[in-house]
Order: structure tokens, then sequence, then C-alpha cells
């Protein structure tokens, strides 16, 4: 039974480097992963195929000429082998400012489950890597049940990414309460100094979840995106591919299921602004 | 009055606009106390028996495939065009007669009508194409006048940009074309389709006037109206030299380019020319008139005074209207002394349940019980207020619902009606209940539920009132029809239901 994984969070915040190195890491153990991306702009899992982009699922539905055809693509046509013999598909979507890309991630997805697409794999870990923040309800696809059972949220501190976090909680206490993915973290990006891990700790605390890991900046993680690749590939001895090694490890054997306490957007300004006091006065410095 | 924002792409909700409301009940009073004082409560349903779509049904496929030289586009799935085939299944030729009424259409000539169909693809990867490919073919095939857009839930979601798409199209066909923004989900009051089609009619076709025009005026009535009727009416007026300009069903594009021209506007269907209407009242500085409409002796005199005044016509009427009231008063007198007194309830639209209890109290001598209206705004206080009038201040029920049977079932037997006008979407449950009734309204190619001869339905101007009572007259003389049916017919309500409150399922605007 696959464990399957879903990571959300703002747009920007590097959900799709820290996914694919995860995969990479945890490929790297000897696990089968399957990384599935959710996003019209199709880039997820561009560092695990050496920067190549690949057909979408919904690029290659387009070549139906019938109603018929279109829910009877062939899967081994839109997955693909990566990294480690990670398997990698892309659900893709409409241009930018048409159509409803919201549906395309339900139909693409619940394509690959029609299709036996996970049978075939026989997936040990299924990674979804999902656009931005849930938009709509086709976005929350992989949060339903049946799904991704487990979900990351990555965050940072800034605080716009913490104001998302904060509404995937609500989406996911949402989904929880009918069976569909649990929240079993929060993973931190971006994490040079004290007072970013501070501001993070303390919304975890708020919003009673907890942060597993913490990604630091990293000048290798920056070029190995350049170079579309992950860094287990392009640094494997680098102290980040260790960073990664370490959460793919706590990934994989996390159990833990969060009922996060998301706050309304006022209560979320006004603590803010009271983490700032506090950060100024116990005088952590950068 | 508040200014139509024609420079929007969408037309304001009803209930924005006019405060509308789908559900009460209570007193004509009340109502117009509550409604006044901004204290509406229970003005919607939380379980309702009936529903309608905005886009698909009110909107208009069904009428602007009347217009004999346009055609439809509903830009939606299949199901979305589903209502239209049903309505104009039987084709057009019941209508053959309103030839002569619009030079129009022609008999046995088919509706002419479009859907994208979208598909799953097209929903995720957006169908502007398709509808843009749908317009030309239209335009090919038909070399029409007009294409009627209309857009639905399905490409409201998907953000379509229907507008860009005209834009875009626009110079590559023959036709004008004018796209109904309608997403019916925006709106509890499906009435609101009447407005996005005048909306788009005003911003897409209405001309700027080349001319004013005295001897003409826009008569608008929607298919409820039925053919006779609007016959009669433009026979009557033409008899002073005035020609009628009738919009929207079984018009030809032209129509709707002069509205700009004529001497005013009258509404023999006030929800649906409410927009249009002020509309053309806004930019054009036309008249409109809406609180008087041609059912009963009186008010058709008032009717044809405005109009006489408006187009500068007044003796010639005067005239006119002493010739047909000779004709018609002494049998109406006769008639008023066999009714006086029969409690009647009419179930309808504005139309008719607001204005033909005119004609039934007025000119048949009939006490009002209650009205039925399927909507209620402030518009219609106007009416309201008349009816009150009319009544001598006597109270009567409002019953606001579009024919949710299962309310009416609760309480049309206490009421104690004698006969019971309603919509064919009610009368037949009522009918059930053993009271006895006449259908009012008429649909595409079912003319009339019991009778299918031409004259049965007509009730407008003065030879109108004769026609309707003749008819009326057969179901007072012989109520047999509902007493064998109610006697012959188990009732899928509980006893239970009967005792207690109608209003159950009424609740504060969801």
């Amino acid at each position: 039974m696959a464990r399957e994984i879903g990571v959300y969070g703002k747009g920007g915040i590097g959900k799709s480097t820290i996914v694919s190195n995860t995969s990479a890491a945890i490929a790297e153990k000897g696990a089968k992963v399957m990384q599935i991306g959710c996003d019209p702009k199709a880039d997820s899992t561009n560092s695990l195929l050496d920067g190549r982009y690949i057909p979408t699922i919904l690029d290659t539905v387009l070549e139906a000429d019938t109603v018929r055809e279109f829910r009877s693509v062939d899967v081994s046509k839109v997955i693909f082998e990566g990294y480690r013999g990670i398997i990698c598909a892309e659900c893709g979507g409409p241009d930018p400012g048409i159509g409803c890309a919201g549906r395309g991630i339900i139909t693409a997805i619940e394509l690959m489950k029609e299709q036996g697409a996970f049978e075939k794999v026989n997936p040990d870990y299924v990674l979804y890597d999902v656009l931005g923040d849930v938009v709509c309800g086709g976005f929350a696809m992989p949060l339903r049940q049946g799904i991704a059972k487990q979900v990351y949220i990555v965050v940072s501190a800034n605080f716009a990414s913490l104001y998302a976090a904060n509404n995937l909680c609500k989406a996911i206490v949402r989904f929880g309460e009918r069976g569909g993915g649990k929240l079993a973290g929060l993973i931190a990006n971006h994490i040079s100094t004290p007072e970013e891990k501070e501001i993070v700790n303390e919304f975890a605390a708020m919003t009673k979840t907890e942060v597993i890991e913490y990604i630091p900046y990293s000048r290798e993680l920056a070029r190995s995106d350049l170079q579309g690749q992950t860094v287990i590939q392009s640094a494997p001895d680098s102290e980040i591919a260790d960073v990664f090694r370490r959460l793919a490890a706590k990934i994989a054997e996390r159990e833990q299921q969060i009922i996060p306490a998301p706050v309304q957007a006022p209560e979320l300004r006004k603590w803010g602004q009271s983490c700032l006091e506090r950060l100024q006065a116990s005088g952590i410095k950068e | 009055m508040k200014k139509l924002p024609l420079e929007e792409k969408v037309a304001p909700i009803r209930e924005r606009r006019t405060g509308a409301i789908r559900a009460y009940m209570g007193t004509a009073r009340q109502l117009l106390a509550d409604i006044k004082s901004g204290k509406l409560k229970a003005c919607d349903r939380a379980f309702t028996n009936t529903w309608t779509c905005s886009s698909s049904i009110m909107a208009g496929p069904i009428r602007m495939a009347t217009v004999s030289d346009g055609v439809v586009i509903m830009h939606s799935p299949m199901g979305c065009i589903s209502n239209l085939s049903q309505f104009l299944a039987p084709g057009l030729q019941p209508h053959e007669e309103t030839k002569q009424d619009q030079g129009g259409y022609t008999p046995n000539q088919p509706a002419t009508y479009y859907c994208s169909n979208l598909t799953e693809e097209e929903v995720i990867f957006g169908a502007e194409k398709k509808l843009r490919e749908t317009i030309i073919v239209a335009d090919k095939r038909h070399h029409p006048k007009s294409i009627w857009i209309f857009t639905s839930c399905v490409s409201g979601i998907m953000g379509d940009d229907i507008e860009g798409v005209v834009k875009e199209t626009q110079a590559e066909v023959g036709a004008t074309i004018v796209p109904i923004r309608c997403e019916a989900f925006q709106s509890r009051i499906c009435q609101w389709g009447h407005d996005s089609a005048g909306h788009a009619i005003l911003k897409y076709l209405v001309k700027k006037p080349e001319k004013k025009r005295n001897d003409m005026i826009n008569m608008m009535a929607s298919t409820a109206v039925w053919a006779e009727d609007r016959i009669h009416l433009a026979e009557l007026l033409g008899k002073v030299g005035i020609q009628c300009n009738t919009v929207p069903d079984y018009a030809v594009t032209e129509s709707f380019r002069i509205l700009s021209e004529a001497a005013c506007s009258v509404a023999l269907c006030p929800t649906w020319s409410d927009y249009l209407g002020k509309g053309l009242e806004q930019e054009y500085g036309i008249p409109y008139v809406r609180d008087i409409l041609p059912l009963g002796t009186a008010r058709t005199e008032q009717w044809l005074r405005k109009i006489a005044v408006h187009c500068g016509k007044e003796e010639e009427m005067e005239q006119l209207i002493k010739e047909e009231r000779a004709a018609v008063m002494p049998r109406i007198e006769a008639l008023r002394k066999q009714w006086q007194g029969m409690k009647v309830f009419v179930s309808c639209g504005i139309t008719r349940s607001l204005h033909l209890p005119h004609m039934l109290v007025n000119d048949f001598g009939m006490e009002l019980v209650g009205i039925n209206p399927f909507e209620f705004d402030e518009e219609a206080i106007v009416d309201l207020e008349n009816l009150l009038k009319l009544t001598g201040g006597k109270d009567f029920l409002v019953h606001v619902s579009d024919c949710q049977t299962l309310e009416m079932a609760n309480y049309i037997k206490k009421l104690d009606v004698d006969l019971f006008l309603g919509h064919r979407g009610s009368v037949g449950f009522i009918f059930k209940h053993g009271v006895p009734g006449l259908r009012v309204g008429v649909a595409y190619g079912s003319r009339h539920g019991l009778r299918r001869d031409m004259d049965s339905g007509r009730q407008m101007g003065f030879s109108g009132v004769l026609s309707y009572a003749r008819y009326l007259d057969n179901v007072i003389k012989n109520p047999s029809f509902s007493e064998k049916l109610s006697a012959h017919t188990r009732l899928p309500f509980k006893e239970s239901w009967y005792e207690q409150d109608p209003t159950v399922n009424m609740v504060d605007p969801l």
C-alpha cells in the first residue's frame, strides 16, 4: 500500500524543489517513488528529469478525437521515469487565463486512477505537488478521501506564506472531517536565522501544528535547480542533501495526524504583531 | 429610478435591482406594509416544489428562437438546451397566425438553435474557440440577421470571455451577435433572465434612432401573452393609425433595432419588459407604460388613452373607444348579473395575477379572494395598490409562489373559492382538489390545456373580455371536470399536511 502524500503551500515558496529533492532522497533508499505535479504549469518533476519537460496527462488526452477516447488515454504515455526510477507525471492544464484548471486537476487524477496507473507503477510513495493555495475545489482534489492521506504544508517566515498555510489548515480541517487527507506537519523553507525559525515555531504553536524540518537557504540547492537536478543527484555530499535525507526519513516514518487549529485573519494579523514584539524583546539576533 | 448599468457586462440580479422576492404568505395590506418598511420576512424557501432556469428558460433561448431571422446558440453542455427542444418540439406552426402580426414567421418554419455542447475537455481547456466556430457555422448556414448567445453556469465557472469572442468574431459574420450573460446560479429569482436579455438587447441591438415615430409603439409581450391577444391589440391600434412593434416573441431582428424610434413602450408582461422598457426610457427617452394593461374594459380604455397621448391621437382614440364599448358593454352587463359575487382566485405571473382581476372584478362583478403571483417586487407595489382600490379596500390573500403546489393545496379548500384561474403548473392540483377553474396562459405547441380552438384564451382589449367570458362561462356552468377529477384522484399529500401551516418551508432570504 503506497504512502500518499500531498504537499501544499503558497505559490513560489519552493514546493516543487522540496518535493523533488525529498522524492530523490526517498528513492535513494531504494523505495519506489511516484511524483505527480498538480499544477497547470507542469514543472514539478523537472529537476528529476534533468531539466526535461514531459507531456502532461491533459496534453495527452487532448489528442483524443472523441469523448470516449478522452477517458481512455494510455497511461504509459504520461508517466516517465526520472532520477533513480522515480515515476514522474504532470497533470498539466489550460494556458493561463482560459478554461478551468481546477477541473483539469480533478480529471487528470481521476484518469490516472481509472486507467490503473497506480497499480501499474505500484509505488511505495506517491507525492502530489499541488499548486499554491487551495484556490478552488479542483485543487483540493488530492486532499479528498482516498487520494493523499498525509498532507504537508510548506511555509517560510514570510507572513503571506503563513497566511496561506492558515487557510490551507482550514481546508484540511474540512476535508479531514470527511475522511480526507490529514495534516502530518509543516516544512519550513528558507530558514537561515534564529528569528525566522522562531517565527515559524510560534505560528506552529498557535495553530497547534508542528514543524518537522527546517530547510536553510542553500547555494547548492539554487544551483541544482538551475541545472535541472536535485541536490541528491548534483551535490550528494552537501549539507543540504543531508537535510533532505533527514526530511525524507521523517516523512517515510511519520504517522502523526495533526488536527490543526487555524485562526481567523484578524487574529492572525494580531499574532503577527505580537510575534514581532516578542522577537524584539527577546533580542534574538539575525 | 435607479440607473441601469448598461456599461456592465451583466445585468444586476433582480433581488438587488428591484428587491424581488419569491415567497410570501399574507394579505395584500400586510405585504405592502412589509415591503415598504423593509421588514420582509420569510420571503424565500427552504424547500421548493418547482424551479426553473434563469438562463435556459427565462432569459430566452425559447423566446429568441422564435425570432424568425435569428439563430440561438446556447454555450453550455447539452442539458441546458434540453428545455428548448422540449418547448419547441412541436415546431412553431401553432403560431403561424403571428405571421400577420410580425411579418416574420412562415408556417412550419423550424426554430433554429445550436448548443456548443461543451465536453469535459473543453471545460478544462476553455471553449472560446468552439463558440467562435459555432457562431461562424451558424452564420454561414442560415445567414441570420441576429445570433443570440446564451451563457450557462458552466461557461460562467470556466470564465470564457464571451464578449471578447463576440468582439473578435463580429466583423466576420453578417449577423449582429447578441451575447446574453446569465449564469443562473447568481440569482434566486429566475425572472432575472428577462433582465439579462433586455440588457443585451439594449447593448448590442437597439440602434440610435434615425427618426422619431409618433405612429409606432413598442409592444413588449412575452409568449405568455399569446398571439391572438397581440394580433387583436395591434388591429385595434391600427384602426387609429398606430403600428405595433412587438418584441420579443416572433419578432424579426429589425423590430429590436428600431425599439428606439417608438412613441412609447407598453408592457403586456411587465415582468419580462421591466429592464428593456426602463432601458429604452433611460437611453432614448421613450416613455414606458407599465402600470396599466388592457385587461378589462376600464383598463383597456385607460391603456388606449395613454397610448393616444404619446402618439397624439386622442380624438381618434376617443371615437374608437366609443365604438368598441358600444359593441361589448351590453353583453358584459348581462354577464355581471350572472357572476356577481363569485369568489375568484388568480394564480399566474405578474401580468395576470395583478392585472386580470381588473376584468374579473370590474366587468364581471366577481370577488377577489386571493392572488398568487410568481414573484413580487418594488415595481409591483403600485399594481397591488391598484388592486386594493379595485376591491374597495377589501383585503385579500397574497401568496407569492412560483406554482408551489404543495403550499397551494394546503389552503385552497379553506379559501372557499368558486373559480380558480391558474397557470398550467398549478391548475392540475387545484382541479384535483375539486375546485373548479381554468388554466390561464398558454405554452408553445400546447395552446391550451382544455380547448384547442383559436379563440379560447383571448383576454385583452374590449372583445377579449367577451372572448374570455365565453370561455369562463363553460366551466362556470359545468364544473364537472374538477368534480369528476377530484372524485377519482388520490392526492399525494397526507391529511396532516392540510392541518399544518403552509408557510413552514418559507424562510428569510437565502
